[in-house]
């Protein structure tokens, strides 16, 4: 049982997965989405948020047969314990795997933007050190944090949409809709749904909820209509404001929305998005500290050491690679790893769960 | 407890060693403006302006400014040597103005602003323009003691306002170039004797490349109507040439509407109409006030006037190959099949553009 | 400049009596001298005897022989009765009108009945004479007795009831706390008549047996607080208590936290309204600031006169007060950044203008902020001691010649004068000097961080505050609600100020029992 002290409200739950949803992946999801959807990339977009809503149900009608166990539990408890070890651990080395691989890019990004010269090691250590030190709090204190700079993702949006009317934009740079072709805007949405990962939090913080059995699947629902809408938006006015061909060439398009503005005080307000951005993207990666160190935590070592020592290995991970090519190969597999860990796990474990455990619900009342 | 404390000094220690991307301010030093040329010999000539800003004490700030020159055969390195020979670090992407010299821009301006769209502080919101003659000309003009740079990009802001020339900057004109079926038209700049600048007109491009033909002052006005690019307000002043007398007239365009329809008949010939309605203000009129203003017949004069020139500048166009319409785009979007099978390049001069312009008087101002 | 005198002075006299009575490592033989002292010659538990002589000798040598120790010798009942007092804790006056002019006057019948005190007590232990001699009352021995007569002639010499100088408010009420703690409970109690106002007593100090009393609503305040804070007073074994501050330290959650956890204030006004919310006030004897547990970070940014102006302009003025907590904190940093990272966020006209007054200052804009920052401090604290003429003079020759001088000759730009001019005003704004005083020093970190990695280190920086803010907890409570946790219903009456009608329940931050705190507002409107 998860004690009182430790449990979050479906309100905190909404903003921790879109905390942890909306992070790195945004700055050059036009990008990538338009490398294969080509003008429809949002429909792309939409798409991917339709899988993820998919896997919100089977998530929930997974969890909602063990409402007071994590996922390390449930595995445990259904597969048996030597296997259930083993996919744990799986589930582990993913957690730390996305939670590294987002801070590469986060680093790289930084470099790229605003600090070019200094080293990537100290950018990545002074991240870790912020993640470790609010992570090694509970999960409340986390989802206190998250909901209070939710302000600032909310206060971007404000932004956009006032952007949206005030940038020159060409709606003929979308048109005719749907001339990608299927099997391009499902190849977009693959990629979008990797910039949308964090979703899967859920299957650790499900039993922290309040009343965790009773409406939360309309908590995550908004929470995917928001990232999806969120993203779908900024896509889109990406999508209409570059031409195809330069959007190919700009990494970062989200940034160079920003960049093409100057008001009379500031000019270069990309910058300033970047460095609020930090915050967004810092918090995607204290989710995956939180989920790895959830998911072995056990008796051996105490929570706040498992946080230390996730820590340093994210670091040490996030160390090794330094060119695009190591980065975008990192990339693939850790994307391949997810689709096992997200998508077929869960699934797996739902339909084992309705052949062998029928019976677990009712121990729950 | 004394392991934290090692560890936090060897932090600290680190981060003393810090500062790597540091650029302090004072040890920058300004470009207000750069020019780029073609010289003789094919080499590639940026001219800068760099400022040189000093305090005067009491608030005051005495700017002063220096040409340098870099010449290499390609843009690529310019700025590093530019950077040799300035004091301190340079800082090209505050510049505020690009100039390209006709020359060089028939070449093609893409490679030259490529840097800027890449650089890490590159302020992307700078003007270009297109100069007639060498660029370096009209960069090394001096005007009293104030910088160039910032005449030229007052003169072009407003000339942006008043509907002379297009509201472009460095990030849409990236964006133009790059989209197939739509050309760009950039303001064009010549240098008045003995010191003065002024606008010319616009230039129009054909994708990169700079087409040689130009409109002037008044037909870019009236272009820009035509591509419902009315800023604030747009003035112009017309001769109404009749057989009895000449009159002329200026008037305020306040508001307008324009209806653009591309139609493929089965030829495969494209037409093209603009309609534009114009909802003017007269501004000036000398008239005969013995009679009432027949406001209907101005409107009809008037209206029969500017198609003509609307005219005018569609034949240039088309001279230049510049589809500032982008006529292309929309059928890339409403006929892809034709879309594919056309070689725009060549098949833009067979469009039919046809121009109408609707002028209705909405104001006379104070005088009847 | 505001700062409080009284406690920077009183903090001063512990640092003095801590020096004095020897350095730290003496600590353990001090304790034990002390406790030795404290214990001899008389147990705690002796009881008095039958014979008088024998009880004077012990009160006598209880009180070490001290020589104010007054003994006056009368006869009552035709037997001796001996009067004990302690010279300087005793109103004289009161002495004799009330004890011993009676006494001489009857000659018999019941002391009890004969004296005109208000407080008569029966006491039997000798360490209970004692204390009662330390708290004023005088002692009256009899022959062949075994039990003294306290009576109370406690000398009261407290200064009248004043605004505080550093709490002042323009439309609010103008009295304020002063150090005795009766007077205290005394202006609590007018505001608040109710008789679920409870007052409890702690006596704290083995030397100095400071009074230190608990102040709360019965009903509405969480038994579990109530607990936890009885607890933590009632673990605290000090030999000396002087101040508010010495128990503010003692039972703190997070005493290396930069924030002040709890609210010290002078003002009646400002005590009753958290006494009302269901929060804890401590008093401590010889204080005139009392403090409020649990208490939030917005409480450090409100003030009485918010709710006495209209909720638009209270509402305002709070909000500007969050602003300048901002301000005080990224203002130096973000002009750092800029200046010696991100020029290119600036637009041309303003980069000219810093650029100019760059010109020439031969220090990084790190070495020139912190300069200032301290030059700043320093005037400052030198102003606070000095008397008022004194003082002001001191502001112009920091403000006018320093700040002049200095631009001149090169040594600071412009701008940063402006920068830190304007960062020290920001901090000035928050109504509890503390609070400003916190904001100013985090502004240290966020500069180093900016002059090392810019923007990012500002971002940085500032996360790890709010996170230190969402995590820190008092007494329970978080410090900062109601924003984390988000509360909508408390932002009404902690960010902004809406009218009092809007206000039904009550802040939740410290878990009242009860949270409806008004019925019926503008009931009128409906008639």
């Amino acid at each position: 049982m998860i004690s009182e002290k430790l449990s979050i409200t479906k309100f905190q739950l909404f903003f921790l997965l879109i905390q942890s949803q909306i992070g790195i992946g945004l700055l050059s999801l036009p990008n990538i989405v338009q490398k294969s959807a080509k003008s429809d990339g949002w429909i792309s977009i939409i798409l991917a948020g339709v899988v993820i809503q998919f896997l919100m149900v089977v998530y929930y009608l997974l969890l909602k047969r063990y409402p007071d166990d994590l996922l390390s539990n449930i595995t445990e408890k259904i597969l048996g314990f030597l296997l259930g070890k083993v996919v744990n651990f799986i589930i582990y080395i993913y957690f730390i795997l996305t939670g590294s691989l987002s801070l590469i890019l986060m680093v790289k990004i930084i470099n790229l933007y605003l600090l070019p010269v200094t080293p990537g090691w100290v950018i990545s250590l002074l991240v870790i050190c912020a993640c470790v030190y609010l992570t090694t709090s509970d999960l409340r204190i986390i989802a206190r944090f998250f909901v209070l700079v939710s302000t600032l993702i909310i206060l971007l949006l404000f932004t956009n949409i006032v952007l949206a009317f005030y940038i020159p934009k060409e709606i003929q740079y979308i048109l005719p809709i749907g001339s990608a072709g299927t099997k391009n805007i499902l190849i977009g949405s693959n990629s979008a749904l990797l910039a949308m990962l964090g979703f899967e939090g859920l299957l650790f913080m499900f039993p922290y909820v309040i009343h965790n059995t009773k409406g939360l699947l309309k908590t995550t629902s908004f929470a995917n209509l928001f990232v999806t809408s969120f993203y779908t938006f900024i896509t889109f006015l990406c999508l209409i404001k570059f031409s195809p061909e330069q959007l190919q060439q700009i990494r970062e398009p989200v940034l160079y929305l920003f960049r093409g503005l100057a008001y009379k005080m500031f000019d270069r307000i990309d910058l300033i998005f970047l460095s609020i951005w930090i915050v967004p993207m810092t918090t995607s990666i204290i989710m995956y500290l939180f989920l790895a160190s959830k998911s072995i935590s056990g008796q051996k070592m105490s929570y706040k050491k498992t946080v230390l020592v996730n820590g340093v290995l994210i670091f040490l991970i996030s160390l090794i690679p330094h060119t695009d090519e190591i980065t975008n190969l990192m990339n693939k597999y850790v994307s391949y790893f997810s689709y096992a860990v997200i998508m077929v796990l869960p699934v797996f474990l739902l339909i084992l769960s309705f052949i062998f455990k029928r019976h677990e619900r009712g121990v729950t009342n | 407890m004394k392991k934290k404390q090692l560890l936090i000094l060897i932090i600290l220690n680190l981060f003393l060693a810090g500062c790597w991307d540091q650029h302090l301010l004072v040890n920058k030093t300004f470009v207000n403006g750069i020019s780029f040329d073609l010289t003789e010999e094919g080499k590639i000539q940026a001219t800068v302006r760099s400022l040189n800003i000093k305090g005067k004490g009491g608030g005051q700030i005495e700017i002063e400014d220096e040409l340098i020159y870099a010449e290499r055969p390609s843009p690529v390195g310019l700025s590093i040597d530019i950077d040799n020979m300035v004091a301190g670090e340079v800082d090209l992407h505050q510049a505020h103005i690009v100039l390209i010299g006709d020359e060089l821009a028939k070449k093609g301006i893409n490679q030259l602003l490529e840097p800027f769209y890449r650089g890490k502080e590159s302020n992307i919101t700078k003007k270009i323009a297109i100069s007639k003659g060498k660029a370096e000309t009209i960069i090394s003009t001096e005007i009293e003691k104030s910088p160039i740079a910032f005449f030229i990009l007052q003169t072009i802001e407003g000339a942006e306002k008043a509907t002379y020339l297009p509201d472009e900057n460095i990030l849409t004109v990236w964006t133009k170039i790059l989209t197939p079926g739509k050309d760009i038209i950039l303001p064009y700049l010549e240098k008045i004797e003995p010191d003065r600048i002024g606008i010319a007109g616009v230039a129009l491009m054909h994708g990169e490349k700079f087409s040689g033909e130009t409109l002037s002052k008044e037909q870019s006005s009236l272009l820009l109507l035509l591509l419902d690019q009315l800023n604030v307000t747009s003035r112009m002043a017309l001769v109404l040439d009749q057989e009895q007398e000449e009159r002329s007239i200026a008037f305020f365009t306040r508001k307008m509407k324009r209806d653009m329809e591309i139609t493929v008949d089965k030829s495969g010939k494209i037409i093209c109409s603009v309609d534009i309605k114009m909802q003017i203000e007269v501004n000036s009129y000398p008239q005969d006030f013995k009679e009432d203003l027949n406001i209907k017949e101005i409107e009809k004069e008037l209206s029969e006037e500017l198609t003509k020139q609307a005219n005018e500048i569609i034949t240039t166009l088309l001279q230049a190959n510049c589809d500032a319409f982008g006529i292309g785009m929309k059928i890339s979007t409403k006929h892809p099949d034709l879309w594919k099978k056309l070689n725009w390049d060549e098949e833009y001069k067979n469009v039919q553009i046809e121009p109408k312009v609707n002028v209705k008087i909405i104001k006379t101002g104070n005088v009847y | 400049m505001l700062l409080n005198k009284e406690g920077k002075l009183r903090k001063e006299l512990i640092q003095l009596v801590s020096q004095v009575e020897g350095y730290n490592h003496m600590s353990f033989f001090k304790k034990k001298s002390i406790r030795s002292i404290s214990n001899s010659p008389i147990n705690e538990s002796q009881l008095l005897t039958n014979d008088i002589n024998k009880n004077i000798h012990s009160i006598r040598d209880y009180h070490c022989r001290t020589e104010d120790l007054m003994v006056r010798e009368l006869i009552f009942n035709k037997n001796i009765c001996t009067i004990f007092y302690l010279d300087s804790m005793v109103n004289k006056d009161s002495l004799h009108s009330s004890v011993i002019g009676p006494i001489v006057e009857t000659k018999y019948g019941e002391i009890q009945h004969i004296v005109k005190t208000t407080q008569v007590k029966f006491t039997s232990r000798i360490s209970d004479v004692g204390s009662d001699l330390l708290d004023g009352f005088c002692i009256i021995l009899r022959e062949n007795n075994a039990t003294a007569i306290s009576l109370s002639v406690v000398e009261n010499t407290s200064r009248s009831i004043e605004e505080p100088d550093n709490e002042r408010s323009i439309i609010s009420s103008h009295d304020g706390f002063i150090e005795d703690i009766g007077t205290n409970i005394f202006l609590l109690r007018k505001r608040v008549k109710t008789p679920q106002l409870k007052v409890k007593y702690f006596s704290v100090g083995k030397l100095t047996n400071t009074k230190v009393s608990m102040v709360f609503i019965e009903n509405l305040t969480d038994k579990k607080l109530i607990k936890e804070v009885e607890r933590r007073i009632g673990s605290i074994e000090v030999d000396q208590l002087l101040s508010f501050g010495d128990i503010e330290d003692y039972i703190e959650d997070n005493p290396n936290s930069i924030f002040p956890q709890m609210l010290t204030t002078e003002r009646p006004d400002r005590a009753t309204s958290y006494l009302t919310e269901g929060k804890i006030l401590l008093i401590v004897d010889g204080s005139p600031r009392i403090m409020i547990v649990p208490i939030t970070f917005f409480a450090f940014y409100q003030s009485p006169d918010d709710y006495n102006s209209r909720w638009i302009i209270g509402t305002f003025f709070r909000l500007i007060r969050f602003l300048s907590f901002i301000v005080a904190i990224t203002f130096p940093a973000i002009y750092i950044a800029v200046v010696s990272y991100h020029s290119e966020v600036l637009p041309i006209g303003i980069l000219y203008s810093i650029r100019v007054s760059l010109e020439n200052v031969p220090f990084p804009p790190l070495i020139e902020a912190f300069a200032m920052q301290i030059t700043l401090e320093l005037l400052k604290e030198a102003s606070i001691r000095l008397p008022t003429p004194i003082a002001q003079t001191t502001g112009i020759v920091g403000g006018l010649v320093i700040g002049t001088a200095v631009v001149e000759a090169s040594f600071v730009s412009n701008i940063m004068i402006v920068v830190i001019g304007l960062t020290a005003i920001a901090s000035f704004v928050a109504p509890v000097n503390e609070m400003g005083t916190s904001a100013r020093l985090l502004g240290f970190p966020v500069m180093i961080a900016a002059s090392l990695f810019g923007f990012f280190g500002i971002v940085l920086v500032l996360m790890g505050i709010f996170m230190h803010l969402c995590k820190l907890q008092t007494f329970g409570t978080p410090y900062f609600a109601p924003l984390a946790p988000f509360k909508m219903e408390d932002i009404k009456d902690s960010i902004v100020r809406l009218s009092f009608w809007k206000l039904n329940s009550r802040p939740t931050d410290s878990k009242p029992i009860y949270k409806k705190q008004q019925w019926r507002t503008r009931g009128w409107k409906n008639n």
